[in-house]
């Protein structure tokens, strides 16, 4: 009876050792965002409570100061915001079109485009930044959001574009093919009884079309130069390569930069789980 | 005769919500490949108006060139050695997860949240508890006694490819966890009662149904995740920027540096060409391997 106690406990307790060792970093980037600079350069600054919570790393950033260097903070979380909600609209207008497409309509071209789809969305960003980079130049977009929403699509409408697919191929076609008979026409058809049926698929795509511009380094380090027009990403990434590093700082932005993906998760972590692994073991 | 217009009215509609795919496809997915492989067969820098076509040159400065070869053994080493240590770490999540118990939904949530943050958030953070002065982790080594001085983690060349990986592998081994969790639930669980009565030890119901049954989905999933670090630029980028010296260079990193920090867009599209060209070889084997395996 004891043994099998015992036996059972064991799994639990290695996943809270787990929990407790790939969520400390978590811990710790909110504990020294609640620690003065003062305190997290003295002795205390490794305890594991602060000593003194406070709110001035927050405040200094929002103030738009760091350590006498400017950290325009609030400007990198408006830019982060507008062009992921720029990216995450455009892509949802192409996705639910083609997605729609290739998972209802045999074209002869259909099989080719989704592998194509499929396979370009192995491939790095980076073999698509030179040419993208001089294209932007050329047409005057360069050092603007616009340009940021325009290259986020490389990745980002591929992803989009297999996501509504998946999630298309999932709802059954009898109620559209009786529709169509019914003589409703196919953008009727799409409209009033595809989109509705889909609307779990899009939000779950909306979703992680955001988070995945949210978090990207590699065209905003490229696209944009001035201060005015970087994101999060860049802004907190130069601060932890300057010659002074507030960490308080750093992890107070990380915490805010963090806060919208992480509370998307909590509130649909089923919904967003079971969409993404529908699309990996069916596929 | 009304059948087939209708049809062909049908195929017209299929056509036009194609369109903006297949104009999105060619102008910012097919033309951007296909200058890129132009740009790195051309003399064209950003700090010169002059752009001429030179052949292979490109390609021959960079297999003559040992930073080359360092990065390309980076790459290999975290890609391959960090998708599988994810595969593993998710894998041994995924059994411990596969089993009914009270706090399940919200254990699974907490083992996820590595993967939800923004890999730079999660990068800065470990760039400070790996800080060799007071970063939190040489802190308690040296508590515990396990150094002498502290540890230059991202600073020293031995210890910084590995401190690398080591971020990379918690924040990516969540996808892993997931997805064969997933593939773990949709295993019968009649096999295994039918096992049971036969007297299977656990370890024998493993190796003959679990691992059968979800082969096709490990496969997939280790796949995605040699590729996905294989592009891995981000996490290299915030924590060190290739160095110290480029030990902790990758191929994606090195072709980012070469063409906007120093502005040689040619050796950054040769770079970035190769790093392609290594992932197609890559899906030809996979593909052949699962090919003769079926």
């Amino acid at each position: 009876m004891r043994k099998r106690k015992v036996k059972s406990l064991l799994p639990l307790l290695l996943i809270v050792v787990g929990i407790i060792i790939v969520d400390f970093p978590l811990y710790w980037m909110f504990a020294t965002s609640i620690r003065s600079e003062f305190e997290i350069f003295s002795e205390s600054g490794t305890s594991l409570i602060p000593r003194q919570p406070t709110v001035e790393n927050y405040k200094a950033i929002l103030g738009g100061k760091l350590f006498a260097q400017s950290f325009n903070f609030r400007k990198y979380l408006w830019n982060s915001v507008i062009t992921s909600l720029g990216a995450t609209l455009v892509t949802l207008f192409i996705a639910i079109l083609g997605g729609y497409s290739l998972a209802r309509y045999e074209l002869p071209v259909s099989e080719f485009i989704s592998n194509t789809i499929l396979f370009v969305y192995m491939f790095p960003g980076m073999i698509f930044a030179v040419p993208l980079l001089r294209f932007v130049q050329k047409i005057g977009l360069y050092d603007s959001l616009l340009a940021l929403i325009l290259v986020f699509t490389t990745f980002a409408v591929p992803f989009g574009i297999w996501m509504m697919r998946g999630y298309f191929k999932t709802i059954p076609k009898e109620v559209e093919e009786c529709a169509l008979i019914d003589g409703c026409s196919p953008p009727g058809v799409l409209l009033r009884i595809s989109l509705p049926m889909a609307i779990p698929g899009i939000v779950a795509t909306a979703i992680y079309t955001f988070i995945l511009a949210w978090n990207d380094l590699l065209y905003p380090l490229i696209f944009v130069r001035t201060d005015a027009n970087k994101t999060l990403t860049v802004g907190i990434s130069n601060m932890v390569f300057g010659d002074l590093t507030p960490w308080g700082g750093i992890m107070a932005a990380s915490v805010l930069s963090s806060l919208p993906v992480v509370l998307l998760f909590v509130f649909l972590q089923k919904y967003l789980v079971r969409g993404l692994t529908a699309g990996a073991v069916k596929e | 005769m009304k059948r087939t217009s209708l049809a062909a009215q049908r195929r017209k509609w299929g056509i036009i919500f194609l369109l903006p795919t297949v104009v999105f496809l060619s102008l910012m997915i097919i033309y951007p490949i296909v200058h890129s492989v132009l740009i790195s067969m051309q003399y064209n820098r950003a700090t010169s108006p002059n752009v001429y076509f030179v052949g292979l040159k490109n390609f021959y400065r960079i297999f003559t060139s040992p930073s080359f070869w360092q990065s390309f053994r980076n790459s290999i080493i975290y890609a391959f050695g960090g998708a599988f240590a994810k595969f593993l770490i998710g894998f041994a999540f995924a059994l411990l997860l596969n089993r009914e118990f009270r706090w399940r939904g919200i254990a699974r949530g907490l083992l996820l949240f590595p993967w939800v943050l923004p890999v730079v958030a999660w990068c800065a953070t470990w760039r400070w508890m790996y800080s060799p002065q007071l970063g939190i982790i040489n802190q308690i080594l040296l508590k515990v006694g396990l150094t002498g001085n502290s540890l230059n983690f991202l600073g020293s060349r031995e210890l910084a490819l590995p401190s690398v990986m080591m971020v990379g592998i918690i924040e990516g081994y969540p996808f892993f966890m997931v997805t064969l969790l997933a593939a773990l639930q949709s295993v019968p669980g009649v096999l295994y009662e039918a096992a049971s009565i036969d007297g299977a030890s656990g370890w024998q119901q493993f190796v003959h149904i679990t691992i059968p049954a979800i082969k096709g989905v490990i496969k997939i999933s280790l796949i995605l995740g040699i590729i996905w670090s294989w592009n891995s630029f981000a996490v290299i980028w915030s924590l060190t920027r290739g160095g110290p010296s480029g030990a902790t260079h990758l191929l994606v990193t090195s072709a980012y540096e070469y063409a906007f920090i120093r502005g040689r867009y040619d050796y950054g599209a040769a770079l970035s060409v190769m790093t392609v060209l290594f992932l197609l070889i890559l899906l030809f084997i996979f593909r052949r391997w699962q090919k003769e395996e079926s």
